[in-house]
């Protein structure tokens, strides 16, 4: 059975595309192709993004492309479904906390900005008009996509991947993934978690760590999980949470929002939603 | 029916191959003045929007993909003793 791998850098990452049989060649370039167009529409570290014009255009009426709408919808729901503990507004906090770069141009210090957390929590206030295709942000606020972007690409990129013909495959942003029919040895689709290797299939899987993009502010370490109740770095969850979910976008923003959560809870509040949390 | 809005998803549809899946839209609208005097400078202007609307089929498939299974339980996890194929990490 043809395989095919790509391996390439986008979203601050290494993406990694892997398709199992297939009856049209290309198909797999226009995936890596799709993936460098959603980094363009979402990226907040690329000036002409739809995602930086929404925040540059706070308290305006934006109208958007099918693929952001469809972002800041998904993340609404998170942050619904989650009580709260995934948010994408917390993107001033994370300003605030020194993540103003891509991680890759940030360096291992940065100054503070000032902080200004107005409308952080304002999820609510997120006005969708999918008929208009539009968005308005609260007046002060911020979108972040991180915490669901990676996951969200993961999943569009492997529909297209599946109706396009491909008999399985994995998108990989970076560890926010998905996988979907049969694997490269059948069967389905060997994940390595750190030191041990779990089979699934049709699934998206995500891990989110406190170890990972870390850097010093005025001698303090620190990293990019805002807990949404502080608006501070998150110092109550797990070091490194990986979750199992139906799909790689509600893999990512469970796994954000249990990283803020403490370990105790993690647990229960995986089982309501309907995901699999592995401490590791 | 919603109005499309940007090009790239009729390449993406067409990427895929699914013509049965998309109503696709091209309008060309070329712009000549025939009447162009010598003190005109300006070039003609040719706009091209390509507009593409997924069917109701490709719509609900999407939706289904982006739903993906129901809630998971610990049979679906197998802990095997074989190399990966792909790895999660935190990034």
């Amino acid at each position: 059975m043809t395989l095919e791998r790509r391996r390439f850098s986008a979203m601050g990452s290494t993406v990694e595309i892997i398709t199992v049989g297939g009856r049209r060649s290309g198909v797999i370039d226009a995936a890596v192709a799709r993936v460098h167009d959603l980094e363009r529409r979402w990226s907040r570290f690329v000036e002409s993004s739809e995602v930086s014009a929404l925040n540059r255009l706070a308290g305006a009426t934006v109208r958007l492309s099918d693929d952001t709408l469809l972002l800041v919808e998904l993340a609404r729901r998170a942050w619904h479904e989650t009580g709260g503990r995934f948010d994408p507004t917390v993107l001033r906090a994370v300003e605030a906390a020194g993540y103003t770069d891509s991680f890759d141009r940030l360096g291992s210090t940065v100054s503070r900005p000032p902080a200004d957390e107005r409308a952080i929590g304002a999820c609510h206030a997120i006005e969708v008009d999918r008929r208009a295709g539009s968005v308005r942000l609260p007046s002060g606020g911020g979108f972040d996509p991180g915490g669901i972007g990676k996951g969200l690409a993961a999943d569009l990129v492997s529909h297209e991947l599946s109706t396009g013909g491909v008999d399985g495959g994995c998108v990989n942003l970076g560890g926010d993934l998905r996988v979907w029919g049969v694997g490269p040895r059948d069967g389905g689709w060997r994940v390595g978690l750190g030191a041990r290797t779990i089979e699934l299939t049709d699934v998206g899987v995500a891990t989110s760590g406190t170890r990972r993009r870390t850097w010093q502010v005025d001698g303090e370490a620190v990293h990019h999980l805002i807990d949404p109740t502080t608006s501070r770095p998150s110092t109550s969850g797990p070091d490194t949470i990986t979750v199992i979910a139906g799909s790689a976008w509600r893999a990512e923003t469970s796994a954000t929002a249990l990283s803020a959560t403490a370990g105790d809870d993690v647990a229960a509040l995986a089982e309501r939603w309907g995901v699999r949390a592995i401490l590791r | 029916m919603s109005q499309p809005r940007h090009p790239a998803l009729a390449a993406r549809i067409l990427a895929a191959g699914l013509s049965t899946a998309a109503v696709l839209g091209i309008v060309a609208v070329l712009a000549r003045d025939s009447q162009r005097s010598a003190r005109d400078d300006q070039d003609p202007v040719v706009e091209i929007r390509v507009d593409a609307v997924p069917d109701d089929e490709l719509r609900s498939s999407l939706a289904e993909w982006l739903e993906g299974r129901p809630a998971l339980t610990d049979d679906w996890v197998d802990v095997v003793d074989v190399p990966a194929d792909t790895a999660s990490e935190p990034s």
